[in-house]
């Protein structure tokens, strides 16, 4: 699955970081990158408006006693492939395994929009509790269920660095632009492991 | 359930340690002076109170095995406590960008900054010397009295109030030193200790000798307060090759900036004020200054140079 | 760096429908291209690249145009937001009593302290004026919220007023910071040396 951009969307839909991965990854203007940010950020608040409540209640409640039918359907595989192999564990931030998190784990997303695909393109959506967005667009259209939770996988990793090398950070502004080196490093790490 | 990205792991301990240092456990380094006799498995099983990012149950783990083999006074606290005590990195890192932060938002320049967070860390330099050249000085045999009831101690009050006289000092200065969860059981030491009318003073047969010399100072700069501060030596320790006063001390990876992306303001003056706060009272006046010169290796790397006053190299002529 | 700017703040602009919110906004954005797809959502966006302090500034508009469909989402818009601007329309009495009601959404649903602006629009059309300026401007004053007509005819007093709106987002949000100086680092310092802890490590 090649990466082509990623973007970390703030929670009132202000586009912060923008990076693209790969040369054939869309020419479009920061202004663009940002109308598109804050055009997800109106689609995945319709999403979950037109969910209905009792799917996201059952969810919800399918997590918490993590016996019910639903649950397993809520659960993301972890994919081990991708992370931590190349970097030693002691590099992994605050975090001192050998990797952010080894097992499966269950999505926080679960009224809005995961993933859109096209015939040409496929773009991902990771959203935390706190409603801070990771959004990956890749050049394949990947529908399998496969794909969807390599790319789960891939922009939680994200989120982990985000927490280390972007909150930690003193000279960032919060809801600003990222502009922190060493988060840009290990995004680009993470993205080279895939 | 599975977010554990919040909590550091519990399932790391059994991750074998990569330079001498495994941390999980803490500084796996033997200190120049530490009886190597003190255990079987001494040499593995140091705990640090310094910066360790253990879950509970590893930290609990590895006090346990402390208190059996015997642990280095220069990394652990003489609190029985503390050696369950460590303190998460995140939590650490989030402490120090506040620090710096802080620092920021009253300064107007650069190098205003880095001058308030280097006289923070002079202040921790000047209480550390103390405190660091306390607990070298208390001697195996106090300290293994100490180890030895402070193993029962936390369990119940009756085994604490011992009879055997160092003991009951050593719980005595337990009871000044922290306000914490086993402060009953502390109280009823204190008062056993109070009665006892010994203090922990009196078990210290002799003090540790004094650092004279440069060397001799910067070595425990570069072993113990760095053990002491960030869980491990520094990197390197190295003279400069053209000035006779100058000193570098090598970090490859300096902790607390792990996750300030470089600007032009070197957050690593607070541990530049630290070295300066140690030496300054030891009596080796001298300026500290950071440079980060980041190599292939390591992108991070700092080096911390020391500036000794020429007063310090007279005196040190006049010694020799 | 990939970001060409520093500062992103986000406005937001309500009001009933029909007060001129879009037009007012693409009198002052520089980047007049609109997208039905984008509309159909309910929002719209204008991007403005300021310069202030010697920082890159984007101010992203969000024109919540049509959004009466899609009112239960609101929430989410108002998330965030630096600063509001509640547009109405001199000459309809209704859009200026309606007033009150955006100012309860704001308070319901945006942060505390958020930035206000009141603009009664279409302020050309004096001959059907339902809502005299001094009325709005006591409005306004009883409610500390910064006020002005403009008309579309007329922008330059809304470039004013968001700029200012920019400048006092900017100012509130963080200290000056003055680290961007580059010091010489290097320059007198020599850090070449021998090392002491591998050959002596064992003997302090």
């Amino acid at each position: 699955m090649a990466i082509q951009t990623i973007l970390v969307i703030n929670k009132s839909g202000g586009l912060v970081y923008q990076r693209d991965f790969s040369a054939s990854a869309p020419r479009l203007s920061s202004n663009e990158y940002l109308v598109l940010a804050g055009t997800l950020q109106g689609v995945v608040a319709i999403a979950s408006q037109i969910t209905p409540k009792s799917l996201q209640i059952t969810r919800k409640t399918g997590s918490k006693s993590g016996s019910d039918a639903n649950h397993s359907s809520q659960l993301v595989p972890y994919v081990g492939a991708l992370g931590s192999s190349a970097v030693p564990a002691q590099e992994l931030g605050s975090f001192m395994g050998p990797d952010y998190f080894n097992e499966a784990f269950t999505s926080w997303n679960t009224t809005g929009l995961k993933h859109v695909t096209t015939d040409q393109n496929s773009l991902f959506l990771y959203q935390t509790l706190t409603g801070v967005k990771f959004v990956a667009v890749s050049s394949q259209s990947a529908t399998s269920t496969m794909a969807v939770s390599i790319a789960e996988n891939l922009l939680r990793k994200a989120y982990c660095l985000y927490v280390d090398y972007v909150m930690k950070n003193p000279f960032y502004e919060p809801e600003m632009p990222i502009k922190c080196e060493l988060f840009d490093k290990r995004l680009g790490e993470l993205v080279a492991q895939l | 359930m599975s977010h554990k990205i919040i909590n550091p792991s519990t399932s790391v301990a059994q991750h074998p340690a990569p330079q001498g240092y495994d941390y999980t456990i803490g500084p796996q380094q033997t200190l120049p002076d530490l009886p190597q006799s003190m255990g079987p498995s001494s040499a593995s099983t140091f705990a640090s109170t310094g910066i360790s990012t253990t879950g509970p149950s590893a930290a609990s783990a590895a006090s346990s095995t402390n208190l059996a083999s015997g642990p280095s006074v220069y990394s652990s606290s003489l609190h029985p406590l503390a050696h369950t005590q460590q303190v998460s990195l995140a939590a650490y890192a989030f402490l120090f960008q506040e620090m710096v932060a802080q620092a920021r938002n009253a300064s107007k320049s650069v190098a205003e900054i880095e001058l308030r967070l280097h006289r923070h860390g002079y202040h921790l330099g000047v209480r550390l010397l103390e405190l660091l050249n306390f607990r070298s000085s208390v001697n195996a045999s106090s300290r293994s009295a100490f180890f030895k009831t402070s193993t029962a101690g936390p369990s119940s009050t009756s085994a604490t109030v011992s009879s055997s006289a160092p003991s009951a000092q050593l719980h005595g200065y337990h009871s000044h030193g922290s306000g914490d969860a086993a402060g009953a059981t502390a109280a009823a030491a204190a008062a056993a200790a109070a009665d006892d009318g010994h203090a922990l003073a009196h078990s210290i047969s002799h003090m540790k000798r004094r650092d004279l010399t440069m060397v001799e100072i910067l070595q425990f700069v570069h072993s113990t307060v760095w053990t002491y501060l960030f869980g491990r030596p520094s990197d390197d320790l190295v003279k400069s090759s053209d000035r006779d006063n100058e000193f570098m001390i090598v970090d490859h990876a300096p902790l607390l900036t792990r996750f300030i992306s470089s600007t032009n303001v070197q957050c690593d003056f607070f541990v530049c004020g630290v070295v300066e706060g140690v030496l300054d009272s030891a009596c080796f006046p001298c300026a500290v200054t950071v440079h980060s010169v980041p190599d292939d290796k390591f992108p991070e790397k700092a080096v911390f140079v020391v500036r000794f006053e020429s007063a310090v190299l007279e005196r040190e002529a006049l010694r020799a | 760096m990939n970001s060409e700017y520093d500062y992103l703040f986000k406005l937001l602009l309500i009001g009933d429908s029909g007060v001129g919110k879009s037009c007012l906004l693409l009198r002052f954005s520089d980047d007049t291209y609109t997208n039905d797809y984008i509309s159909t959502i309910g929002v719209d966006f204008k991007i403005k690249t300021v310069e202030l302090d010697g920082k890159t500034v984007k101010l992203q508009i969000w024109d919540t145009a049509g959004q009466e469909r899609f009112r239960t989402i609101t929430s989410s818009y108002y998330r965030g937001a630096h600063g509001i601007i509640i547009v109405y329309d001199v000459t309809d009495q209704d859009s200026f009593n309606d007033v009150k009601m955006w100012l309860q959404e704001i308070d319901r649903y945006a942060t505390a302290g958020v930035l206000k602006l009141m603009v009664g629009n279409k302020s050309d059309l004096q001959d059907k004026r339902m809502v005299e300026h001094d009325v709005a401007k006591e409005f306004a004053d009883s409610l500390q919220i910064p006020f002005l007509e403009t008309s579309a005819l007329d922008s330059s007093n809304v470039e004013e007023a968001f700029l200012t709106m920019a400048k006092q987002i900017k100012d509130s949000m963080a200290q000056q910071h003055r680290d961007s100086g580059k010091k010489d680092d290097k320059a007198n310092v020599n850090l070449k040396g021998q090392s002491l802890s591998n050959s002596s490590g064992g003997c302090c």
